[in-house]
């Protein structure tokens, strides 16, 4: 029997702190969502159709951001779903954990490919937070399908190490000519590879989020679920949201508009929706 | 004229994050029979304006101790040299393995020291974590699989093996108590 709703589990490690707020913005568009626990039991955790990895500080971070959950056993399992098509979103601290663990970029399933180094910016060091504005570089993703290619959104970004790196010669073309890299930070108009701020990390080429070939394991350092609801962007933004929130302020539906976010979990349900209807089929 | 003073700093209080990576090395990554301790120590490689290396030496130690950026010396210990060979004070079934970031931005203790704290005359500041691999046998030059057993701790490969650094962002070295060093390399 077809399932009406789909449902997803946000995985809970040690030291993540972003799985609530995740949560809600999962179910913000209809579909039902678990907070699961990382040494939850396996069996239940092949139920669902699809899985976040939330932001935060994994294991405090320690050795490396990602480096130990990655060894994690929750995540061999969360290896197989994706190799079976299941879409797996890595936010921020989770993008950290898919590198790490070789799911993403996947050219060779498992193999550490890439990494996310620390920031680099001028004149300071360490975390860094701001609202980025993000092109769209591909809409076949599990967190961009509703959208289209060279939209501008803007999403906000917090952390220390998200710079995409690599030593693998000519990884980053391949990336881009095989559409796995889904976005990247753009000027306000949605001009490519911009300098710090719109780049805040140093990131190569700009990239902001990269997926497997198959694009439904996406690691991708901003933060939609801050972003879900038209309450959440700040007035003083630049760009199409910033005008959208001035334009509702003052009226109910800064509460009730959906914010830039919102999107990436619609891409997500709409991918689910796809992929049960057996349109898109395992990977 | 330039000079580099090599700080050395420890906690003396239990090191949580050598806790974590020793149960991640024993439990997750199946090696607990061969991996029986791990210390960690944080180098920072001081390029300072002296006259030679005494007086470098008596800069570092005062903007060490001005800034309070490098080290809390209530929980802290620190030492200060020239520069180390990697293999210095390993016993001897401990290798070393160092990793630094390839291609690290100034660090924040450089920038505070210079342009928030007032201290002049530090040029660089560059980190690097060492890493002391307690092994359950002595290590030996002709013991085989040895380079081997350090990628996997020391190198991200793939899924199973490989903590300590990640080749795409970081370099990592390991070294033997015999006075050998060599880069480590994904396996």
């Amino acid at each position: 029997m077809m399932k009406s709703r789909a449902r997803i589990a946000v995985i809970r490690f040690p030291g993540v702190n972003c799985e609530d707020e995740t949560r809600r913005a999962v179910e913000s568009r209809g579909m039902d969502c678990d907070i699961f626990m990382w040494n939850g039991s396996h069996e239940r955790l092949v139920e669902y159709d699809g899985y976040v990895l939330p932001g935060g500080f994994t294991y405090q971070d320690r050795v490396r951001a990602g480096a130990i959950a990655a060894k994690d056993r929750v995540v061999d399992c969360l290896f197989d779903e994706a190799q079976a098509g299941k879409p797996i979103i890595g936010i921020c601290n989770g993008a950290q954990i898919l590198l790490e663990s070789g799911m993403v970029p996947g050219i060779t399933p498992g193999k550490v490919e890439m990494g996310l180094a620390r920031n680099i910016m001028p004149d300071r060091d360490g975390y860094y937070t701001r609202w980025t504005h993000l092109r769209i570089e591909s809409d076949s993703s599990c967190v961009t399908c509703v959208m289209s290619k060279g939209d501008v959104t803007s999403i906000p970004t917090a952390h220390a190490e998200g710079r995409f790196v690599t030593t693998t010669e000519g990884l980053i073309d391949r990336l881009f000519d095989n559409g796995q890299v889904v976005m990247t930070y753009a000027g306000l108009k949605g001009e490519a590879e911009p300098a710090f701020p719109y780049n805040p990390n140093g990131s190569t080429r700009g990239i902001a989020a990269v997926s497997n070939p198959s694009g439904n394991a996406v690691a991708m350092m901003p933060h939609p679920e801050r972003a879900v609801r038209l309450a959440q962007v700040p007035e003083s933004l630049p760009g199409r949201w910033g005008a959208e929130r001035r334009a509702a302020a003052g009226s109910r539906r800064i509460l009730t508009e959906p914010g830039p976010g919102g999107e990436v979990f619609k891409s997500l349900g709409a991918f689910i929706a796809e992929r049960l209807r057996g349109k898109r089929g395992d990977a | 004229m330039r000079q580099r003073i090599v700080l050395t700093v420890a906690l003396k209080v239990t090191d949580n994050e050598a806790l974590s990576a020793l149960e991640a090395l024993q439990t997750k990554m199946g090696m607990a029979d061969s991996v029986v301790g791990l210390a960690r120590e944080v180098q920072w490689e001081l390029d300072v304006e002296a006259d030679g290396p005494e007086s470098a030496l008596r800069v570092v130690t005062e903007i060490v101790k001005r800034t309070n950026v490098f080290l809390n010396p209530n929980k802290h210990r620190s030492t200060l040299t020239s520069v180390p060979h990697a293999w210095d004070g390993l016993d001897d079934d401990e290798v070393a393995i160092l990793v630094s970031d390839r291609d690290g931005a100034e660090s924040l203790a450089a920038i505070a020291a210079g342009s928030r704290i007032g201290v002049t005359g530090l040029r660089k500041a560059t980190r690097r974590i060492r890493w002391r691999v307690r092994l359950a046998e002595a290590p030996s030059r002709e013991q085989p699989g040895l380079l081997a057993l350090m990628r996997k701790i020391g190198v991200a490969s793939d899924r199973g093996t490989g903590l300590l650094s990640n080749p795409h962002s970081q370099t990592a070295l390991v070294a033997f108590p015999w006075g050998e060093e060599k880069t480590l390399e994904p396996s």
